[in-house]
């Protein structure tokens, strides 16, 4: 048990650090370490720079202080000329600014006052400015990054008036240090505020977008294992995650629809082609058991090859519609004479018409030409022009009209038959889908789908109405950049 | 007619090869490419039946050396690829015909029987005749024992293609390409109606009847009856 629990929790660990070390790794994680190491830079020059002016600043000010007090100190020295330095301070109004140390020393080096007792060494008898070692640390405000420079201190050393001796006047640097000091910490700390919440925010940024990409990367797992209704999770505000999101999921819808529709078609093309199979399969078997003359052989030979050549015609049928569905290549593209064509196959067609007692009418406008594949275009009227025939009765009539303008090329079949309910005209065009008013009629329900096919594969739009009675097919075809919806690749590409 | 077959589906072959035999004809058979085109170059055959997936040479390619050897044989290619694109392809290669797996034997046989035609009859003739039946190309003329016959452009087109094949069976897949010059399958017998039109104007009111119709393969004009 104990064992048990101890390797899960390594578990736990060994995933967390995984993750962690993915976070390391993500795109945003780095951005934000690179923005925080940049900013840092910068900042850090800038405070450096403040830290520098300022400390500059403040040596200046000691200096000018210094040489203030030096002249009041001489003033009053000219005026009296023995007279104790000390003394000579002590009096009523007479404050040197910063209250800086003195010492004053006749020529022969004897002390004559001040509040420093010797002549500080490493300062020459030379007037100028000079930086010394205090002897002894004066009290001052306690500093916390103390160094050499707290027992330092400035002097500016002048030459007493007839010679008479020196001048020093000194002022610690102790004071100034610290305040110098409390600045680079405060700048310190900012630097060490800027990296670490650039490296924060990073790593906030980082788990953010690991969970939206996460969430995304689970979905697409699902659906490799197989599971294709799964969606990615659309929660929360709306930015370019779920926008994203939302046009994936309509990939995977398009996509999931494609699927579905394509096991439909294999479905019914292996229901389709069972039933003949099986008719056929029986009929041989029946006739192996019972034909006994030569010609009892003929005749079931005779149906199955009949019974063939029909699933060769639906075989042949469904590759058309593949075909047309995979598109053209650009190469078989060929500019049609779509007046030709159409009077071709009205021509062909006009003797069923009139043999089943029909009148054919057409109305063609001519030197109509499109863009688009002779062949496919030709098998599509020719399914139409059957289809008026064949769902139409003695004494109907049916018009096929080929109109033009700038914008589209119109091509319509219509009838006067017993047209297709509006629920259904969808669903005609759908391969196998045929009316239970049809059934007695031969025909496998391939026709308009290869309309349908041919059509979108030549930029038309399909519209099936009512001719009030019968269907009346309408399909128009953009006379211009037709070749923009044909895919240079000849892929299929869906005309919207 | 003396034909050779280039097929690599031996079964296929063996009974193609029989059905030939029992129609008159003589055939050599070749089970790869490459033999294929050494038969095709040792002796002369009226037409070439050769398949388009073959291994060691391809059919195309095959028919593209035998082109470049200037060899004008006919050549009837038989493909599994059914679409519009690879028929262009395998006439561009200097194919005559193209036929698609599964055909029915009297397809193909109508089809050689065409192809062996039109090498022998000169596609200029301007006058054509089969027993009192005459076509007059130049005059737009159509008679039969004498008697000028009305027909339309079409109809026109459409005899002259069948005397041209005289006595040879013409398929409704023929028709169409030939006459119409469309190569889809017609699902219903558009073709049929042409020729009772065409049956009536010139078999009515005379005998003996040309125009025959040839069970489970097409028509035959002729005087023979059978
Ligand atoms: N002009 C029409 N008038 C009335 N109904 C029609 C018409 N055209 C099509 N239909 C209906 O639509 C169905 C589908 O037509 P489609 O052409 O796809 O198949 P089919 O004609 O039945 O068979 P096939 O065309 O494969 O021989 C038909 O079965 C018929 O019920
Ligand atoms: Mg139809």
């Amino acid at each position: 048990m104990a064992v048990f629990f101890r390797t899960w929790n390594l578990d736990r660990l060994q995933r967390r650090w995984r993750n962690f070390l993915r976070l390391l790794h993500t795109t945003v994680f780095r951005f934000a370490l690179a923005y925080a190491l940049g900013y840092s830079l910068i900042a850090g020059l800038l405070l450096g720079g403040i830290y520098f002016i300022s400390n500059r600043f403040a040596h200046h000010q000691i200096d000018q202080q210094l040489i203030a007090s030096q002249d009041v100190v001489l003033r009053l020295l000219r005026d009296d000329r023995r007279g104790d330095v000390r003394e000579l301070l002590g009096q009523p109004g007479r404050r040197l600014p910063g209250s800086p140390l003195l010492m004053v020393m006749d020529a022969h080096g004897r002390s004559l006052g001040g509040s420093l007792k010797a002549w500080p060494a490493g300062v020459p008898l030379r007037p100028g400015f000079y930086t010394f070692s205090l002897p002894a640390m004066p009290a001052s405000s306690p500093s916390f990054w103390r160094d050499a420079d707290d027992y330092l201190a400035r002097a500016l050393v002048a030459r007493l008036p007839h010679d008479a001796g020196w001048l020093l006047i000194a002022q610690p640097l102790a004071k100034v240090d610290a305040y110098n000091d409390l600045i680079f910490s405060l700048l310190l700390g900012a630097l060490i505020l800027i990296t670490l919440t650039g490296l924060a925010g990073g790593i906030l940024m980082g788990r953010g977008v690991l969970r939206r990409i996460d969430a995304v990367r689970d979905t697409a797992a699902d659906i490799i294992a197989g599971d294709l209704e799964q969606r990615i999770p659309m929660n929360g505000r709306r930015d370019e995650f779920v926008d994203l999101g939302e046009h994936i999921n309509a990939m995977l819808a398009r996509i999931e629809a494609l699927i579905q529709g394509m096991r439909a078609v294999t479905d019914n093309v292996a229901h389709d082609l069972r039933s003949p199979l099986n008719r056929l399969r029986s009929r041989i078997e029946v006739a192996l058991m019972e034909a006994e003359t030569p010609e009892d052989y003929r005749l079931v030979l005779e149906e199955a090859t009949l019974e063939l050549e029909g699933m060769v015609r639906t075989f042949n049928a469904l590759l058309s519609i593949a075909q047309a569905e995979s598109g053209i290549r650009r190469e078989n593209l060929t500019s049609v004479d779509l007046s030709q064509l159409v009077s071709d196959l009205v021509e062909l067609y006009e003797a069923l018409a009139e043999e089943a007692g029909m009148r054919l009418r057409v109305k063609i406008m001519p030197g109509v030409r499109i863009r688009g594949q002779r062949e496919l275009l030709a098998q599509m009227l020719a399914n139409l022009l059957d289809n008026a025939i064949k769902y139409n009765s003695a004494g109907g009539s049916i018009e096929v009209a080929l109109t033009a303008d700038e914008a589209c090329v119109r091509l319509a079949v219509c009838d006067n038959g017993s047209g297709i309910p509006p629920e259904y005209r969808e669903r005609v065009l759908e391969r196998f889908a045929r009316l239970d008013s049809a059934r007695a009629t031969p025909g496998n329900g391939l026709g308009l789908a290869l309309v349908k096919a041919v059509a979108q594969v030549h930029g038309a739009k399909l519209v099936l109405s009512d001719a009030q009675p019968g269907l009346c097919v309408t399909l128009n075809f953009p006379t211009s950049s037709l070749l923009e919806h044909l895919n240079p690749k000849g892929a299929f590409r869906k005309a919207r | 007619m003396n034909l050779l077959l280039v097929e690599d589906d031996f079964d296929a072959a063996k009974s193609l090869i029989r059905g030939l035999h029992r129609s008159g004809h003589e055939v050599d058979h070749a089970g790869t490419g490459t033999e294929g085109l050494n038969l095709a170059r040792r002796s002369q055959y009226d037409v070439l039946i050769i398949d388009r997936m073959l291994p060691e040479l391809d059919g195309l390619s095959l028919l593209a050396s035998l082109r470049e050897e200037n060899d004008a044989t006919p050549v009837l290619i038989l493909s599994a690829l059914g679409e519009v694109d690879d028929r262009v392809a395998g006439l561009r290669a200097g194919g005559d015909d193209y036929l698609i797996k599964p055909y029915a034997f009297a397809e193909l046989l109508a089809r050689l029987e065409g192809l062996e035609r039109r090498q022998r009859v000169e596609p200029a003739v301007a006058r054509l005749q089969v027993a009192d039946l005459v076509f007059d190309r130049d005059r737009h003329r159509v008679t039969r024992q004498g008697q000028t016959i009305r027909l339309q452009p079409r109809e026109m087109r459409l005899l002259e293609y069948l005397m041209r094949h005289a006595e040879q069976v013409v398929t409704r897949a023929m028709l169409l390409e030939n006459v119409w010059d469309y190569h889809f399958d017609p699902q219903t017998n558009v073709i049929d109606v042409h020729i009772s039109r065409l049956r009536a104007k010139i078999d009515r009111d005379f005998s003996p009847p040309l125009l025959h119709t040839v069970r489970g393969a097409g028509y035959r004009l002729g005087v023979s009856e059978d």
